[in-house]
């Protein structure tokens, strides 16, 4: 899309048919193609796609940065009359950060833990903008009053180590602004903080670049956010830009296939809109004359296969699919059918009777080094309706996970029982009797570290049948596991693979089938979609929703984010440092909260329905 | 996000157990592993038996024996004996040699300053040669020349130190000559009358730790440049030398630190070594023919001075790290 | 101590989980060169003593010669062939420091990972010692040990396992460490598994790459350690031919017959060498950076 509705001006960044691969031990391998975006004067573009996009690198191609291997294909980044990506390093280091700007993804490592906050403002003003010593000081203490870090004097003196990971962020970003660039590359810039810290930074982030009039780029995956920050939304997938447009317009009324797909995909704690996951993963690399989509989409045919251009629809709306002129543009809000969330709300609760019942339980950890005590879990109290899923929402550190860990029997409690079906459990699993072992089984939140990377999938699978269920023979257990990959949607063929050989979602579905295989009641579940990509993420929700459904389980699901909350949970507690804030249904917990701290969560959760509000909510 | 219980949380409780300062804290390290060095030493002799008959030979009469065991108090209990020692190490009496039937210090005390001055040699040496090396070779160094760096680093490292040694001394002491391979001339004259007589056995004792600190430094130079906080600073416009020198050294430095602290272990065999080789009248050659002699007295006491040594050059490294370790500074607190 | 707090050796330290194959390996330039040294030399050691022209102790009433037809690399001060002696000298340099690591890994991996999972006061007790026994310099111990006991090849190898158990304990504490708060030990936990389950089947298939480094770059050491202790006349005692205790006696005819003193001195060099390419190779290989974090 080369349409440009301003003269192009000092300032304004663009890439130009930027094709984009890596060299390495297999050859080369293309993660960009075609790609065309400009950024504008006091505009923000959000650039959403899962893991293997391109994204990060077309954020890096941007700034004329080349990673080792990296070679630019085709076409052009253009800055201020100049070909950023041919520019030499001499050059590019005087662009760097006085007139482009860079905030990179991890906060706790963007700033440097050897130097002082002083040291990284004072160094890029005196380069950049000549400013003396006092000069640059002031100029640092502005800034950092500005991202309301409270006492910047004394700010300026200390190391990044000293401050949280939400006041390192907004740091950075004054680190960044304080030169006055003309362009802002935010890659990822709230990942791994806590959702109300991650509100607080991006609503500095887009009042300060809208004031400074920067044409700010944000690059992430989390599609909500963009849709409610951003001012034009470009969606990657498979290295290619697959539709662009007007941030609103494009998640109200997606053209593409992916894009209609990602929305419902994406939790959401406004409606009742049940999740649809994407069957398959993200593609990692570029496809050749064809569509990237087209082994995911719902609406492929044999036309599919061929290079597909980006057709612009509107003066400022394009879409990359080759049955463009034949879909209807979607409505991701009445894609599918009914709810199971709110079919399962309607059974009272307190008709049930408690399978499990966690009585005042508290878990108090000794700190690593210093030894001093900590509370993680603070009296707690609560009881699971059996065939129910409870959700445990909170943020990190919150003590949900801590909780479920000592109803595994992985934590001793300090105080307080828990008790199933009226038998009190003993502290840890070792403790218990094998019938209670296999009863209660937990899915862990890391598809990396779930499955033991020397077993193979079968004789993952096969230990708990050794375990717990001595009614299933030894010849039999091929065809149990087998009827298991079945029911948690894996090829059969998987079996003899180690994990490394499985995607992130597909060790998940095993880590399920594991637990699922002891017949338990109760399956804990903690984070279990967390580190998956949001596509992925939702298949993996269908699944769990399903199965518990099948098999009358009684589900306990920790997580962080609410929208994952409402698709999975029929009842809810809300913790904050370690102790119940509110609990109650969630539908009615969601829409009717009524501790501060659950109002709180809420309004950090981005809705681009109600973007004004997020953007000036809180304080 | 779930950070394991012990990692998260903020804190809540306030009843924090004492903490005494740093500086106490590590002073009472060092007098607690200084005991439990004396302990190893002579509970090692001790359990080896009476050595009266293995070093007065089989010729010796009884009463030889028993006046060998009356002089050096053999015929007491091991804990008479150990407290006798560790009371006369203290007040600077380190015992009778077996060999020389003199005191212990008086056998040490000429080679001390030949061998403090050959270390510190050796440590400068090491220092400043592996820093600089692995700092740029971590930081610039890529592809073929790297890789030939790091196979010659390995092939030296996989030298022992009196081959290393043996190999200069027929390059430059026989064929080039222009070094003497026998280091003998240091116990004649002043401290620095034959400075030629340091060079190969300090060459030899740094070749001994120089690739491995090279390694080290390169390593951790690299792991420092790939971080995002230097990919950062990159983006602000920051260019060399500041970025290796102020961004990627400090924080790349403090496992060096504690490794050139460590690497005084690696020196003393070194030392032990490049001192027999050359003929060199220090503590390292002393150490190896007392062994051989079975002189325990004069082995029990350079041991006891060089493990403490080695321990205060630990300790001093340690808090060297914590001093520049702006994280650690804290944390100490 | 503050290096602990470096020191943190995290589960990505131990391994990466990726397909490997022996031609992987062989590829990786330190590992086919390695390995085609250790052959050549251990050829060399096997088939030496058969085809060495003279006995290796056999005294002649030539003494000190240099190169010529009749004795390839000299005579030593004895007279005795110094080639014969070279071939027949290999075996004791390889064997005493297998002996030595063999003992010590055993030993070491055991505590390693009983230590390393259980935690608490087990845990306590065997780091104080290991910071006790780090605290004193291999050379050191090894010395007092000799002085007390007399020197010879089993006071020495015994000496060198002691010396190394608490290194290697160390590294297989902390790669036990960091994988024991992994989920799959988790779940082994949760499913009320064994001890002798989780140490042996869910955590030592995975710290395993790391045994096999260290395996490897102890063994370098403990071959230039012992070869170093013949050498100062306390390992290997004369007249047997070693490498080391030749290159000590020949010491002395340096300036005659560089040769003579040269060649042992090589072979052990080259032994050590071989052996540090593979452990190295094993570190590429593997993905191991334990070693690398723990500075050993």
């Amino acid at each position: 899309m080369t349409t440009t509705q301003t003269a192009r001006r000092d300032g304004d960044l663009a890439a130009e048919g930027l094709s984009v691969g890596y060299r390495g031990r297999a050859g080369l391998t293309q993660v960009l193609a075609d790609v065309s975006v400009q950024l504008h004067s006091g505009r923000i573009l959000g650039l959403a796609g899962e893991s293997g996009s391109g994204k990060s690198t077309l954020a890096l191609s941007l700034l004329g940065y080349r990673v080792s291997g990296q070679e630019i294909l085709a076409g052009r980044v253009a800055f201020d009359g100049r070909d950023l990506d041919r520019a030499s390093v001499k050059e590019l280091r005087k662009v760097w950060g006085a007139r482009l700007a860079y905030l990179p993804q991890d906060t706790a490592t963007s700033l440097n833990p050897a130097l002082t906050i002083r040291r990284h403002f004072v160094e890029g003003l005196r380069r950049h903008r000549g400013l003396d010593n006092a000069a640059a000081l002031d100029r640092s203490a502005q800034w950092l009053a500005r991202v309301e870090i409270p006492e910047p004097e004394t700010a300026l003196h200390k190391y990044p180590h000293q401050f949280s990971g939400g006041q390192q962020q907004r740091i950075a970003l004054a680190l960044a602004l304080s030169v006055e660039p003309e362009v802002l590359i935010l890659d990822e810039p709230t990942t791994g903080l806590d959702v109300v810290t991650q509100a607080h930074v991006n609503r500095l982030i887009v009042t300060l670049a809208r004031d400074a009039g920067i044409a700010a780029l944000y690059v992430s995956h989390n599609l909500a956010l963009l849709a409610t920050v951003c001012d034009e939304l470009a969606i990657m997938y498979a290295g290619q830009i697959v539709e662009q447009g007007v941030a609103s317009q494009v998640y109200a009324a997606p053209r593409h296939p992916y894009t209609a797909a990602l929305i419902g995909a994406v939790p959401t704690i406004a409606s009742d809109r049940p999740l649809h996951g994407i069957p398959g993963i993200p593609r990692p690399s570029v496809p050749v004359h064809a569509c990237g989509f087209a082994d995911r989409c719902r609406f492929r045919t044999d036309a599919c296969d061929t290079d597909i251009p980006l057709v612009a629809l509107a003066e400022d709306r394009a879409a990359r699919c080759i049955r463009l002129a034949e879909l209807p543009a979607f409505d991701p809000g009445a894609e599918h059918a009914p709810a199971t969330v709110a079919d399962r709300a309607a059974v009272p609760a307190r008709n049930l009777d408690a399978i499990l019942t966690v009585d005042n339980v508290g878990v108090v950890f000794a700190r690593p080094g210093s030894g001093e005590p900590f509370v993680a879990v603070d009296d707690v109290s609560v009881r699971v309706p059996a065939g129910r899923a409870l959700g445990i929402a909170g943020e990190s550190g919150s003590g949900k996970s801590t909780l479920l860990r000592s109803i595994a029997g992985l934590v001793r409690p300090s105080s307080g029982s828990i008790s199933y079906r009226g038998a009190t459990l003993a502290g840890t699993a070792g403790e218990r009797p094998v019938a209670l072992r296999r009863a209660i089984q937990i899915v862990f939140q890391n598809p990396d570290a779930t499955l033991n990377p020397r077993h193979t999938v079968y004789q993952s699978l096969e230990r708990p049948l050794k375990l717990f269920r001595p009614d299933i023979a030894r010849r039999e257990r091929r065809d149990a596991v087998a009827e298991m990959m079945r029911q948690v949607r894996l090829a059969p063929d998987l079996l003899d693979r180690y994990p490394r050989n499985l995607s992130g979602g597909q060790r998940q579905r095993v880590a399920i089938g594991r637990a699922l295989l002891a017949e338990p009641e109760v399956l804990l579940c903690d984070e279990v979609t967390s580190a998956l990509d949001v596509s992925v993420q939702a298949s993996i929700l269908e699944l769990l929703v399903g199965l518990q459904a099948e098999r009358d389980l009684t589900v306990v699901f920790v997580t962080h984010d609410l929208g994952v909350l409402r698709a999975v949970a029929d009842e809810a507690i809300i913790l904050q440092n370690g102790a119940i804030r509110e609990a109650g249904p969630t539908t009615r917990l969601l829409r009717e909260p009524s501790h501060p701290y659950t109002k709180e969560l809420i309004a950090a959760v981005p809705d681009p329905d109600r973007a004004a509000e997020f953007l000036g909510g809180g304080s | 996000m779930t950070a394991t219980a012990q990692q998260a949380g903020r804190p809540r409780t306030t009843r924090a157990p004492r903490r005494l300062p740093y500086l106490v804290r590590q002073l009472i390290t060092l007098l607690v592993t200084l005991f439990a060095i004396t302990i190893v030493i002579f509970g090692l002799t001790a359990i080896a038996g009476d050595p009266a008959r293995d070093i007065l030979g089989q010729y010796a009469t009884d009463e030889q024996v028993v006046a060998f065991q009356q002089l050096h108090h053999l015929d007491q209990p091991v804990f008479v004996r150990y407290f006798e020692w560790l009371g006369g190490v203290l007040t600077g009496d380190l015992g009778t040699s077996y060999q020389s039937n003199g005191p212990v210090w008086d056998v040490i005390s000429p080679r001390l300053g030949p061998s403090v001055v050959l270390v510190l040699l050796s440590w400068v040496l090491t220092v400043v040669i592996s820093v600089p090396i692995g700092l740029w070779s971590g930081v610039r160094l890529r592809g073929k020349r790297d890789a030939s760096l790091t196979f010659v680093t390995l092939i030296v490292a996989a030298f022992p130190e009196f081959v290393l040694g043996l190999m200069l001394a027929i390059l430059l002491g026989v064929w080039l000559a222009w070094l003497p391979v026998d280091s003998t001339a240091v116990s004649y004259g002043g401290l620095f009358d034959s400075p030629s007589a340091y060079v190969l056995p300090a060459i030899t004792i740094a070749l001994g730790t120089i690739p491995y600190i090279i390694r080290l430094m390169r390593a951790n130079a690299r792991e420092v440049a790939s971080e995002t906080y230097v990919r950062a600073a990159v983006l602000r416009g920051v260019t060399e030398p500041s970025l290796s020198l102020r961004h990627i050294l400090p924080n790349a430095a403090p496992p060096v630190v504690t490794a050139l602290g460590l690497q005084f272990a690696g020196l003393i065999g070194g030392v032990v070594v490049a001192e027999t080789l050359f003929g060199f009248p220090g503590m390292g050659q002393l150490l190896a023919q007392s062994a051989a002699s079975r002189d325990a007295p004069v082995v029990e006491a350079l041991a006891l001075m060089i493990g403490a040594l080695f321990v205060v050059a630990n300790l001093a490294a340690d808090a060297i790290v914590v001093y520049v370790t702006p994280k650690l500074r804290d944390a100490v607190r | 101590m503050s290096a602990d707090v470096l020191n943190t050796v995290t589960a990505a330290d131990v391994s990466l989980p990726k397909q490997r194959s022996l031609r992987g390996f062989l590829a990786i330039p330190q590992g086919g060169f390695g390995v085609g040294l250790l052959l050549l030399l251990l050829a060399l050691v096997v088939v030496g003593p058969f085809i060495a022209p003279d006995s290796p102790n056999e005294i002649s009433d030539q003494p000190i010669l240099g190169p010529s037809a009749q004795h390839w690399l000299g005579t030593d001060s004895y007279g005795r062939d110094i080639l014969s002696r070279v071939l027949h000298g290999g075996a004791s340099v390889i064997l005493l420091p297998l002996l030595a690591v063999s003992a010590a890994m055993v030993v070491a991996t055991l505590v390693g990972l009983v230590s390393g999972y259980l935690g608490g006061k087990v845990d306590s007790v065997v780091t104080w010692v290991i910071n006790i026994a780090l605290a004193i310099p291999s050379y050191l111990a090894v010395l007092v040990v000799v002085a007390a006991f007399g020197g010879g090849g089993a006071v020495v190898v015994t000496a060198v396992a002691v010396v190394y158990a608490p290194y290697i304990t160390r590294v297989i504490r902390s790669a036990t460490q960091a994988i024991a708060p992994r989920e799959f030990v988790l779940a082994a936990r949760a499913r009320g598994e064994s001890l002798g389950w989780i140490l042996f089947r869910e955590i030592t298939p995975n710290i395993g790459p790391t045994l096999l480094v260290e395996i490897a770059l102890r063994f370098t050491y403990a071959i230039m350690f012992i070869a170093s202790l013949s050498f100062l006349g306390l390992g290997v005692q004369p007249p047997s031919a070693n490498w080391g205790v030749m290159v000590a006696q020949n010491r002395a005819l340096l300036l005659v017959s560089p040769v003579g003193v040269l060649v042992p001195a090589l072979l052990i060099g080259v032994l050590a060498i071989a052996v540090n390419l593979i452990a190295d190779a094993l570190t590429q290989f593997f993905g191991d950076r334990i070693h690398e974090r723990l500075m050993v």
